[in-house]
Formats: C-alpha cells, structure tokens, sequence
C-alpha cells in the first residue's frame, strides 16, 4: 500500500515538473533575440564588448531548466545570409543618417520600435522631408530585415514575434537622451 | 365680495407717423373684488373689435387679459390673444397669411410707467413658435425669446414666395432652435421705427445643404426707415471668429448684406471649416491669417454673392507631418449668381479664382517652393443642381512647371471616386525635368541630380469620362526631346520622341485587347536616339507602341545588344501599367551572349549562352522566366533554368537560378581560375542558387568526375593544396603533404565528386565518392595518385571563412563585404 502511495506521488511530481515546462519547437526566440541584439547595437554603434547586459541572458541555470524550452528542427541556427547581411546594412546606414535627429529629439522611437518624427522644432521644410523619406526608408528596411529573419529562422509566418524583439531593443540600446515613445506617450531616455 | 362683472371698457390706440392706425385695442369686462382672498380687485378683459396693423404683420385678434389690481402696481395674470388668418407681410408682393396665438403674463408697474410681459409664448401653424419676455418702459425695451423652428418645410411653405428657391434645397434637416433678444433705450420705439440692439444666438448646429453650420451668434441694430429695415453694426460670430458689416432688407423683399473679417485666425477657423465640409482632416493642424470679404445682394429675384479670401503666412501640417506647408500666401475669389428661376431648375453662374504667390509645401518627402513656381487657376461653370456643374471652364497656370486647361461637367456627389464628371483636360509645357528633380529630391536620388537626370516637355490631351460606376481617359501624350541620364553613366537615354494615343479605363471593367485588335488609329511611336546601359546598346530605336484599357504594347520586337550578343523581346506588353498590379510581359530570345564580358576580377568565364527564355512576366513583387537557356561553360553543355528575381524593384532583390554543366574542361577551368592544373572531365549542378547583394544567399552545389570518361585525369599539387584550403581552411604544406611536392607536381586521380551546401552563411561541405567508410572529395586510382579525405563531414564553414579560402586560392585581396 505505501509502496502504491509513493508510485502514485512520483507519478504526480513527475506530472507537475512536467506541466511546468513548455516546449515551443517553432521560433527560435532565444537565437532570434541574441541575433537582434548584435544587429541593433551594430546599427547604433554599441561596443558589444562594453554592453554590460552581454552574456546574461545565455547564462543558464535551476530556473531555466523549469521554464520554456526550445527544440529547433535544427542544431544550429544561424539567421544571418546575404539577404539579411545586406538589409542590416542598410538599416545602420539609415540609422546612422537619422542619428542626428534622435540626438535632437526631432526623430524618436515609436512603440512598435521604427523611428517616426515626434517634434519638428528647428527643422525647416526641407528637413522635414529628409526625416520623412529617412523615417519611411526605416520602416520599409527594418520590415524587410524582420521578413528575413523570420524566413532564415525558418518561421516565415513569425514576422511579428521577431518585430517585438526588435521593438524592445530598438528602445533599450537608444542612445541615453533618445525619445522613446509607451503606451503613456513620449519619453527621454 | 363685490361684483361689477360688466360695463367696463378700454380703449387703447396708437397710430402711425402718417396718422394712420397701427394698433386699435378695444378690451371690454368687468371686475370682482374679494378682500377675504387676500387678492386685490381681479378684472376679466375681452377683446372687441380689436384690430392690429403693423408693418410686418396685420389682422383682426381676439382674446381676454386677467388683470389683478393691487397696490402700486396691476398684475397681468393672464394673457390670450389670437389672430387667425393674419397678414404676414415679407416685402410688397410677398404677403403671406398664418395664425396666431399669443399667451402670457406680466405686470404693469405705473411708478416707472413699465409693462412686463413674462412667460410669453407666441405659437403658428407655420412650424414656428417663440417663448419669452417682454419689458417696456420710458426708459427703454428689452426682450428675450427663444424662437423654436420645428418645422422648417412648413416655414418655407407658409413663406411662399419670398422664399427664394435656391433656399428650398438648403432647408434644415430637423428643429432649429435661436435665442433672440432686443434691447432699446428710451427712443427705441421712435418716429423713425426700432433703435434697438438685437441678438440671435445658435445654439447648436445644423446641417444647411449637407453643411454643418456650426453654433453661432448674429448681432444688429435694426433701423426700419419706411423702406424697409436696415440691420446696421452686424455681427456674425461663430467659434471665435467674428464677421463685421451690415445688411438690408428692403420693403420689396430685397436683401444686401456685406460682411468682412481681417486678420481672422486659422487656427480657429479650421476645425470649423472641417466640421462643416466633413472634410478627413480632423487631426490636421493650420495656423495662419485670413480676410474674408462677402457679399450678398437679392433683388428682383437674382441672387448674387461674392467671397474674397486672403491667406497671409498660412501653415498646415498633418498628423504625421508627411503633408505640410508654411509661409502660404494664396487669394481665392468666389462669385455666383442666380435668378429665382434659375434656383428653381439650376444654372446659376459660379466662378472661383485662385492665386498662390508664394510659401512652400511638402507632399512626403517631395518639398516645392511656391515662391519658385507661382499657381494661378481660375474656373468657371454653371451650378444645374445641388452639385451638379455644367460648362465648366478652367485653368492652370504653375509657372515654371506647366500649364493645363480644363472644359466639362461634373457632378460632385459622394465619396471623390464616385463623382460624375465629362471632361477634356490639356496639359502643355509640362517640364519633365522640374517633375522629375522634385521626386529625385524626394528619394535621394543622387545619381540623377545635377546635370543629370531628365530632360524634355510633356503635353496631354485628354477626355475623362466617369459616370460613378467606370471612370475612363483617352486623349494623347506627346514627348518631346526626352532624356534620362545617370551622373555615373550607368544610364543615358537621349532623344526621346513620343506620340502616345491614350485609352485606359481608371475604374470599372476591363476588357483586354490582343494586339491585333489594336485599331490602326491607337497606335502610336517612340523613338530614342539612344540607349545606353551596362552590356546594352541601342541607336536610333524606334517603334509603335498603343495604350488600350488596360495594356501598353510595343507592337515591334526589340533587340537589345547585350554581353556581345542580343537579346530579342518579343510581343512586349505592359498590364495595368500605373497600378500596383503592374506586370510587363515580353517573349524573350538569347543569342550568342559571351559569358566572358561577365568577367570581373580574377576569373575570367568561357562560355557562351542562347535560347528561349519563353514569356517573361516582371511584376512589383516578381519576375518570373519560364524557359531555359543553353550553351557552353568552359567546354562543357550548360543549362540554365528556374530564373527568378523577388522583390526585383527593392534593393534587396533576389535573384534564383539553376545551373547543370555537362563535361566541363577542368583544364580550362582550373587555368582560368589559375587554381592549378586539373585535368578531366566533371558534370556540375549548380541548384537553388540565391543571390542577394552580389553575394549567395544560398545553393546545393554538386560536382562529380563525368562518367567514365576516356579522359586525362590528373591534378596537380597546387590543385590539390586549393582544394585542401576550401575544404579545411589548411593548405597541404600545413598537412605535411609538401614533403611529397618535391616529387610529384602532379597525380593521377580516379574520381572527383562533392557537394556543397549553402545556407544562412553557413556551408557544408560533403566528399561524394565513398569507399571502405571514408568520405573522399578526390579519390586516387588503384596504384598511384592522391586521395583527399574529408575527415570531418559534420564541418560548417562560416561564410565569412569560406570568403577567406576563396580570396586565399584566388589570391583576391580581401574586400569589405557588410557584415560578412
């Protein structure tokens, strides 16, 4: 009878344990957010060496092992190719060109982690079209970047999950002084 | 209590400047008095044989006045009074009939001589009725009333023919309610009528004419002077913008009015003017000065009005900035005129002028200075109906941009998409060139800024025809002197001369023509001097080509010279060409194209390529090659097939293609490739290759010795270290091999054969011969030769590494590849 008792009790700890874990085997969120890091910080110029959160997000321990787990389809991810190289690129170059307008809080970063013109104090018209083509030229190269990399992480139908990722990191790396934009409106960072 | 119910009578008159009478009160009654109630002497007042004549109303009344009498003053306890079928009178011939029913109470207060009338209603069965106070005295008037239009059809009913006809559209569509009031000092009831200040006040808005009119309040002193009133120190004020003037209302129902406003505020105006038009720029924001000048005059039945606009540092902006303008200066004349006939079936005179002399405006990123290039636009049509425009008339002058003129009928109802409209519009010295800096500017097309860029004059003849449902142009587009030049030279078309018969359908169905359907009269010429991009040369080009709904053909074939050789398009169309469904289609031919103009660097290609390609489809998101192309690569068979490029209009365009080569000449391989020698023959198959960027984004490459060839098959060491360094990243010198260079320069092989995959910037590479468990990329014959191993099948190579090996073999020096 005890020896029943135990079985059934293992049998429950091993369900619980069990029901604690998640395996989501679609979308690489672990790679994709550690991809998105490297690519954002490379757009804004970020030291990766300097980046004091580097690493910790890999680290793992006790509580990983009851929180979700990833299985890919493949052991090793690599969501960088020619297509990506190459938007990557240009998204630095846009936002190296709008740089001077997030210094002057004329461009911020829009919840949804694009640049949009949030004051154009100080700009005459002209600039105002250049922010406009700049902040438009954002949106199309950054959307086309989150394409492939869903693609190259092989969950084509996840542009959104890899557009949130984006979105965070696209506020959190901001140069401090940036204006970034919550749901309670614009903020400096 | 005592009772003298009968026997009184009073008497009241009054008369006109001219003696004769204007009100003639004749109150017949008797009193009670009962001192136990409390109340003083109460007197019941019938009216007799009253009757009342003022100039805007007349008739006989009837009714009874409860009065109270008590100490210091008499109290009107109540008040009836009723005019069936009186008079109203709206100016000579305008003469109307209603009834009347005025009820209240008040006092009389004889130390101050004042009468109040409190809880007056006056109520018709005109859909009008007005409630409110009334107080007179020596020292002046006032009155309060709230009039309430319940009814405003049968207002206009009961108005009749003073009613002018254009009005009967623009009745309210439900009760209109205005707060008026009249104040007077001891004069306002003089000889020469009313000296008195009155107000009406809106309240809420209505909707006139699909219009919102939004709460407002009007302020006059009206003067009647025997000819009619005169609303002098007039007063339109509506959401804190204020109108001045003044207006006339003659005895013969004629009206003038004259109402001006400077320096009024758009910034106040605006929401106003959106509300009122239902016009989507809700969030818009404008700032600015307006004067306005308007002007209405009614007399023997034409109505005319005139508005003068001025705009003066005028700004507006949208939510997102992407539509703004500043600094505007613009002026903007309206006039209409109209009988009262021509309101009862249409076909008054509308005009409208507009000058913009200055400011600048930005459409996205396209920015435009006004001061540059000035607009003047003046129009004319006859207004038929509520929104119906016939004979219209207009022009457009933008100097330095061009200039068009326009000629048709419209009517405007609904959504802009289903406006009815017939019309010729022509457009002439368009200046291609300015059109083309203005988008250049806006895209940052720095290659084609400058001297470079396009050149040339456009002119358009053409006839919109939509009825709500289709809506279709046909006319023609003429070019002339076209050209388009790239500052690096990468493009230059020059002498372009077009005649364009024009035919597409903007909305509704579209039948598609096949080219032999074309009627010799659609098809028109282009002709170009020349064409010159990479590989592309063409001189003294020209052909037919026709726009019918909805497709652009080029009715002769073009060849292109291209990589030495031509490429012939055939059956050239465009569907759909300014739609984002765009698709070109062209049946495309190859002829003796020489792979070797394709050569840049260090490897220089044989080869040569032809074939029929099939029709070719090229779209926004597309273009799609259904056929193959064959020839040689270094003296083998190639075939190239599966050609596709994705998003080919985006920078990150990908190109896909496949490629199988059959006996391939190592020999002229390796030494083009200056890898070392290699002897032999190999198949190649080169699939699902993607480029992005100039660089593969992925590929399935296997190669392997062909067949069992009676062939040479040897490779030689620097061959075989090449190979070593692609493979492990380590030359032979490194694996000891050199030790044997020495000896032999070259050995024998038996089989050759690998695959290599790439994907994600990671390639796998995989020996094909297997033998005895060991996975070899060249396998040696039974005696001599040399065998290399891969040792480590599970290898990836980082395409950062792999770029490395290559430049390394090819002894490229390293290029800045992004991210790479």
């Amino acid at each position: 009878m005890m020896n029943k008792c135990m079985k059934i009790m293992a049998a429950l700890a091993l369900l619980l344990t069990a029901a604690c874990v998640t395996v989501n085997i679609y979308f690489p969120a672990a790679e994709v957010q550690k991809d998105a890091e490297r690519v954002v910080k490379q757009a804004y110029g970020i030291d990766e060496e300097k980046t004091p959160a580097e690493g910790s997000w890999l680290r793992p321990g006790l509580l990983d092992l009851l929180g979700p787990q990833t299985a890919h389809a493949q052991d090793y991810v690599n969501l960088s190719n020619a297509t990506t190289r190459g938007l990557e690129q240009q998204v630095t170059d846009i936002t190296r060109q709008l740089a001077p307008y997030f210094k002057s809080g004329n461009v911020g970063i829009a919840a949804d982690g694009y640049a949009a013109l949030r004051d154009k104090g100080g700009l005459d018209m002209k600039q105002v079209g250049q922010v406009n083509r700049l902040v438009a030229s954002d949106r199309q190269a950054k959307s086309a970047l989150y394409q492939e990399k869903a693609k190259a992480a092989g969950t084509p139908d996840k542009v959104g999950e890899v557009q949130d990722i984006y979105a965070k990191l696209w506020q959190k790396h901001a140069a401090s002084g940036t204006w970034v934009q919550s749901g309670s409106g614009w903020s400096q960072k | 209590m005592v009772k003298a119910d009968k026997g009184l009578f009073v008497s009241l008159a009054a008369n006109h400047a001219d003696g004769l009478p204007l009100l003639n009160l004749a109150l017949e009654g008797g009193c009670t008095f009962d001192p136990a109630s409390g109340q003083g002497p109460l007197c019941r007042m019938t009216l007799r044989d009253t009757h009342i004549d003022t100039p805007m109303f007349s008739g006989p009344a009837k009714g009874y006045v409860l009065l109270e009498l008590s100490p210091g003053k008499l109290l009107l306890r109540e008040l009836s009074m009723t005019m069936r079928h009186a008079r109203l009178s709206l100016g000579r011939g305008h003469e109307q009939f209603v009834n009347l029913t005025l009820t209240g109470s008040g006092e009389y207060l004889p130390a101050r001589g004042e009468w109040r009338l409190d809880k007056a209603t006056l109520t018709t069965d005109a859909g009008l009725a007005l409630s409110g106070f009334l107080s007179m005295s020596p020292q002046g008037f006032a009155a309060r009333f709230a009039l309430n239009l319940h009814d405003p059809v049968k207002l206009a009913a009961a108005l009749g023919s003073a009613l002018v006809d254009a009005a009967w559209g623009n009745l309210p569509a439900g009760p209109v309610v205005l707060d008026l009031s009249a104040e007077g000092g001891p004069d306002a009831f003089g000889p020469l009528g009313l000296n008195v200040t009155t107000t009406a006040t809106l309240r809420e808005g209505v909707r006139l004419s699909g219009v919102d009119v939004p709460p407002l309040r009007l302020s006059a002193r009206p003067k009647f002077d025997g000819e009619g009133w005169l609303l002098r120190n007039l007063v339109v004020s509506a959401l804190g913008v204020s109108l001045g003037g003044e207006m006339r209302l003659d005895n013969a129902g004629g009206l003038r009015a004259d109402l001006s406003g400077r320096g009024l505020r758009l910034e106040s105006i605006a929401p106003t003017a959106q509300r009122m038009t239902g016009l989507p720029f809700a969030d818009w924001a404008a700032a600015g000065g307006l004067d306005v000048a308007a002007n209405i005059i009614f007399t023997k039945g034409r109505l005319s009005a005139s508005a003068d606009l001025s705009l003066h540092d005028a700004a507006y902006m949208s939510p997102m900035a992407d539509y703004m303008a500043q600094g505007l200066s613009a002026r903007l004349k309206l006039t209409s005129n109209q009988t009262a006939a021509q309101g009862h079936r249409g076909g008054h005179k509308v005009r409208a002028s507009l000058e913009v002399p200055g400011g600048e405006v930005l459409f996205g990123a396209a920015y435009l200075s006004l001061a540059k290039h000035p607009l003047a636009a003046s129009g004319a049509a006859v207004q038929t109906g509520q929104s119906r425009y016939e004979d219209i008339t207009a022009t457009l002058d933008w100097k330095g941009l061009g200039q068009a003129e326009a000629a048709g009928e419209l009517t405007a109802t609904g959504p802009l998409a289903q406006w009815q409209c017939r019309a010729e519009l022509a457009a002439s010295e368009v200046d291609l060139g300015r059109w083309f800096d203005i988008g250049a500017d806006a895209m940052a097309l720095k290659n084609f800024q400058g001297d470079a860029g396009v050149e040339g004059q456009a002119a358009l003849d053409l006839f919109l025809d939509a009825d709500g449902e289709n809506a279709s142009l046909s006319g023609q587009l003429t070019i002339d002197g076209g050209s388009l030049t790239a500052k690096d030279d990468s493009l230059e078309v020059r002498g372009v001369e077009l005649r364009l018969p024009v035919s597409y359908r903007l909305r509704g169905p579209v039948v598609n023509l096949s080219p032999q359907y074309v009627s010799p009269k659609q098809w028109g010429s282009v002709r170009a001097g020349l064409v010159r991009v990479p590989g592309v040369l063409l001189s003294d080009a020209a052909t037919q080509l026709a726009l019918v709904p909805n497709r652009l053909f080029i009715r002769e074939k073009v060849d292109l010279s291209v990589l030495g050789g031509m490429v012939r398009l055939s059956s050239l169309q465009c569907d759909q060409p300014f739609s984002e469904r765009m698709e070109v289609r062209a049946g495309v031919r190859l002829r003796g194209l020489d792979l070797a103009e394709l050569t840049t660097g260090a490897f220089p290609l044989q080869g040569s390529l032809e074939g029929n390609l099939g029709t070719v489809r090229l779209s926004r998101k597309a273009l799609v090659v259904p056929g193959t192309a064959r020839g040689s690569f270094f003296g083998g068979e190639a075939l190239v097939e599966a050609i596709h490029v994705d998003d080919p209009f985006r920078r990150h365009r990908r190109v896909g293609f496949s490629v199988s080569v059959r006996e391939m000449d190592l020999e002229r391989l390796s030494t083009a490739m200056d890898v070392g020698r290699v002897t032999g023959r190999m198949d190649l198959d080169l699939h699902d290759v993607l480029l992005a960027y100039g660089q593969p984004v992925g590929m399935l490459l296997r190669a392997e010795t062909s067949g069992e060839g009676d062939f040479e098959k040897s490779v030689s060491i620097k061959a075989v270290n090449s190979l070593s360094v692609i493979g492990t990243g380590s030359g032979i010198g490194d694996l000891g091999v050199g030790l044997f260079a020495g000896f032999f320069e070259e050995f024998s092989y038996d089989r050759i054969g690998f695959q290599c995959v790439l994907n994600n910037d990671i390639f796998r590479v995989r020996g094909l011969v297997r033998d005895g468990g060991v996975e070899y990329l060249i396998k040696k014959p039974f005696l001599t030769g040399i065998n290399v191993v891969n040792s480590n099948p599970n290898n990836n190579i980082s395409f950062k590494d792999m770029l490395e090996r290559v430049r390394r073999v090819l002894g490229e020096k390293p290029r800045s590849v992004p991210g790479a």
